[in-house]
């Protein structure tokens, strides 16, 4: 090793030419906002909250508008979705806030980046979950009411059978979409990170 | 430590953020985003630097720590030997030796990397282990089989 490290000093002492850095340019990097995977989550999150803030807005805003008392039940129940919705967003959101200690040993910021991503990911399939059995329903309704507005909804068994069929198909099409999209963002860091964890642990 | 301080330490010791670059990324985007981030990190982490170690030592494990946990844009390498690994190392060349020994370095598995850059730097398997988070032994292990893989990259006549 003796050879490779005359050789390694060697680079250090003929690059030092180049390893000074633009005093501006450090200024500037301080000042930026990070590109770290955490910090684009953290944004998206963010971004999800705000809307799902709007529409729980929206929704309070439309139910004294609404006459009939089905549809008000509806967003009722779609408001108080939401509203966990928005709670648990929030409780994401200040998860990923939490600073990172990138002074600690590598295997431990792996560690720590690797679950910090995976438990987001499976907290959006929760919220997901929670959501989508709610707001396919209200969606369904709405729609019939919207369709028929002199006439009672869910009178006719076809009517029943349609909802019932569109749940069985699109709740679990949902939920495989959210987690196929996660798989398309994140897998391959995950897999990234997970390889390096397993390769500092291994002989 | 305040802000013209940190900034004096980080230009000191640009190498090191230089070195990672160099080793970790290809992309000239990449390499841009990657240098931005770990001086941030490093800003952001300044509070962790109590002087019980080095300052190299610190911002060695900050950038590699930045560098591991970076999300790339370009398409992860799969190792290769040192003849099919065709693009240039990227450093300003000094001679053929250093130019064969920085590609070497470039072909390893990043956790190699690491593992080797610091024991180049001359840090102890001891100080390996604990910027790391390895064993003692894991790294003295690793290491010797990286030194034989490089040994016979650099010496292929020497080694048959």
């Amino acid at each position: 090793m003796d050879e490779l490290k005359n050789i390694w000093k060697q680079i250090k002492s003929e690059t030092n030419g180049f390893t000074d850095m633009d005093r501006e340019d450090l200024r500037k990097a301080i000042e930026e906002q990070s590109k770290g995977p955490v910090a684009k989550l953290k944004k998206q999150v963010f971004t999800k909250w705000v809307l799902c803030i709007v529409f729980t807005v929206l929704i309070a805003v439309g139910i004294p508008f609404v006459t009939v008392l089905i549809s008000q039940i509806l967003l009722l129940v779609l408001l108080a979705a939401y509203i966990v919705g928005d709670v648990l967003l929030y409780n994401e959101y200040k998860w990923l806030q939490k600073a990172t200690d990138m002074s600690t040993d590598v295997r431990s910021a792996l560690q720590l980046y690797y679950e910090r991503v995976r438990k987001v990911l499976r907290y959006e399939e929760l919220i997901g979950l929670l959501l989508y059995p709610i707001s396919l329903p209200a969606g369904f309704f709405f729609g019939l009411k919207l369709g028929s507005p002199d006439k009672e909804i869910m009178q006719e068994p076809k009517q029943w059978i349609a909802l019932i069929i569109s749940m069985i198909v699109l709740l679990p099409l949902s939920h495989l979409l959210t987690r196929w999209l996660n798989k398309m963002a994140f897998g391959k860091y995950l897999k990234q990170l997970k390889q390096n964890i397993d390769e500092l642990d291994k002989l | 430590m305040k802000e013209n301080e940190f900034l004096n330490l980080i230009n000191k010791h640009s190498g090191i953020i230089h070195k990672v670059l160099f080793l970790y990324v290809d992309d000239p985007e990449d390499r841009r985003d990657l240098k931005q981030e770990i001086i941030l990190q490093s800003w952001k982490s300044v509070h962790s630097f109590q002087g019980k170690s080095s300052f190299s030592t610190w911002l060695y494990r900050v950038a590699f720590n930045t560098a591991l946990t970076y999300r790339r844009k370009d398409k992860a390498k799969q190792k290769v030997g040192i003849d099919e690994y065709t693009e240039p190392a990227n450093i300003p060349s000094v001679d053929h030796k250093s130019d064969l020994l920085f590609r070497a370095i470039k072909g390893l598995s990043d956790i190699d990397k690491t593992i080797v850059t610091l024991h180049l730097e001359d840090y102890d398997n001891q100080e390996i282990s604990e910027i790391t988070g390895m064993t003692k032994n894991n790294v003295a292990v690793k290491l010797h089989r990286i030194k034989e893989h490089l040994s016979r990259l650099l010496n292929p006549a020497s080694n048959g």
